[in-house]
């Protein structure tokens, strides 16, 4: 894999570097670039398969280069020191992130899912979703991007009734009836997805209030959706899932 | 790091960065299995000063991945076990953690083969004191649900016991 380097600092640059020739042997790296202008120049030069990109650069963003540039047919790998700005757009596009200081074992799972979508051709759209999502003056969220095994489905939140954890992986039911696998965790949308409205009512529910009919006071609390499923909601939710309802 | 030992120094740096992160982000609630790796990390960076023995076990059936508890809950008497526990038995020491299905409850423990403490004695330090106060704090959150702390002492080892009644 052709990859380019950008951050401005130097020394992030080099550590990177010799964690990715020790670690990551099918890495080459074309070219490092430490301001917005180089890395638009590297990446027009060398055209890479692969791009880490830092996040904040002095008075400008590692989302500038993007912004920039004509085609973004490449894979990007974001890297950031900070675990706010810009990281939850990220979040919602499904793209790759790393934290700085950065841990060799993430480093290869992301170097290796960047190797895995550039083998299969996963056409995506994800970095248009991305400045898309930047672009809005509000914070508020309308649609997520979902990762699936050979593609990705952009979701508006209003046509998600509901989310079920299997393990480390998630069902999403659909407005459509549809119901989509995804290899994250319930978790993860939980953390998402909650400042948006969402309902944890249970370890493996998560609900989106839109489509709660009612409360129904058997077994301890179970909540009626519009399309008739009924989920359970847990003790220790109770509290906090009523007072969301009544809210509402 | 002056060993040059630079794939270690690399791992424990970005440890204990998830570790501060996790510390100052101000999530409420953190997965089984994010605990269970914030405890790792901790206790793998402690490790290397007082290279004792650890262990961090669960019930096979306990979904790690999706059972919320609120975030720091058994970090505090990790520590004290650490500290106070086993920092004197060097590589004798041994600290044991569990999360444990009991039926609805979830039972999560903390024991270590250290000397021990009166548990009687007003004046057993902060972090016992806070982690007091905290779970009275909880259990006036969770008005149904009863987090119970219970500290066996003696010679031999300390163990905390934190139940989560009607968790699960």
């Amino acid at each position: 894999m052709r990859a380019i380097l950008i951050d401005d600092e130097i020394s992030n640059l080099e550590n990177l570097r010799t964690l990715l020739e020790k670690h990551c042997p099918k890495v080459t790296i074309m070219a490092t670039a430490q301001s917005v202008s180089a890395a638009v120049d590297a990446i027009e030069k060398y055209l890479p398969d692969l791009v880490f990109l830092d996040i904040q650069m002095g008075e400008q963003t590692g989302f500038d280069v993007l912004k920039l540039l004509p085609r973004r047919n490449f894979e990007v790998i974001f890297v950031t020191a900070y675990d706010q700005y810009g990281i939850q757009a990220v979040k919602f596009a499904a793209l790759d992130y790393l934290l700085k200081p950065i841990d060799i074992e993430e480093l290869i799972n992301a170097v290796n899912k960047a190797e895995y979508k550039l083998a299969t051709q996963i056409q995506t759209s994800q970095l248009d979703f991305l400045l898309q999502q930047l672009k809005k003056t509000d914070t508020h969220v309308s649609t997520i991007a979902i990762q699936m095994q050979s593609e990705t489905r952009y979701v508006t939140l209003s046509e998600i009734i509901r989310c079920e954890a299997d393990n480390t992986y998630t069902y999403f039911f659909l407005a459509n009836s549809e119901k989509i696998l995804v290899s994250k965790s319930l978790k993860e949308y939980a953390d998402l997805l909650r400042p948006n409205g969402f309902l944890r009512t249970h370890q493996s529910h998560l609900v989106n209030p839109k489509y709660v009919k009612s409360w129904l006071k058997e077994d301890g609390g179970i909540l009626l959706l519009t399309s008739g499923e009924k989920i359970p909601v847990s003790k220790p939710n109770k509290e906090t899932v009523k007072q969301a309802l009544q809210r509402q | 790091m002056n060993k040059n030992e630079i794939d270690n120094a690399n791992k424990y740096l970005s440890k204990f960065a998830r570790l501060t992160r996790n510390v100052l982000d101000e999530k409420e609630l953190i997965s089984l299995s994010q605990e269970k790796t914030l405890l790792d990390d901790y206790l793998q960076m402690e490790q290397l000063r007082f290279g004792f023995k650890y262990e961090i076990n669960h019930s096979e059936d306990l979904d790690l991945e999706n059972i919320e508890i609120p975030s720091m809950l058994l970090q505090p008497f990790v520590e004290n076990a650490v500290k106070h526990g086993i920092s004197k038995k060097a590589t004798d020491g041994k600290i044991n953690i569990t999360f444990i299905k009991k039926a609805n409850d979830l039972a999560l423990t903390v024991t270590d083969n250290g000397n021990g403490f009166d548990t009687e004695k007003k004046n057993n330090g902060l972090g016992l004191l806070l982690s007091e106060s905290r779970v009275a704090l909880l259990n006036s959150i969770y008005k149904e649900n009863r987090f119970t702390l219970a500290i066996q002492s003696a010679t031999n080892g300390t163990k905390v016991s934190l139940t989560l009644s009607d968790w699960l």
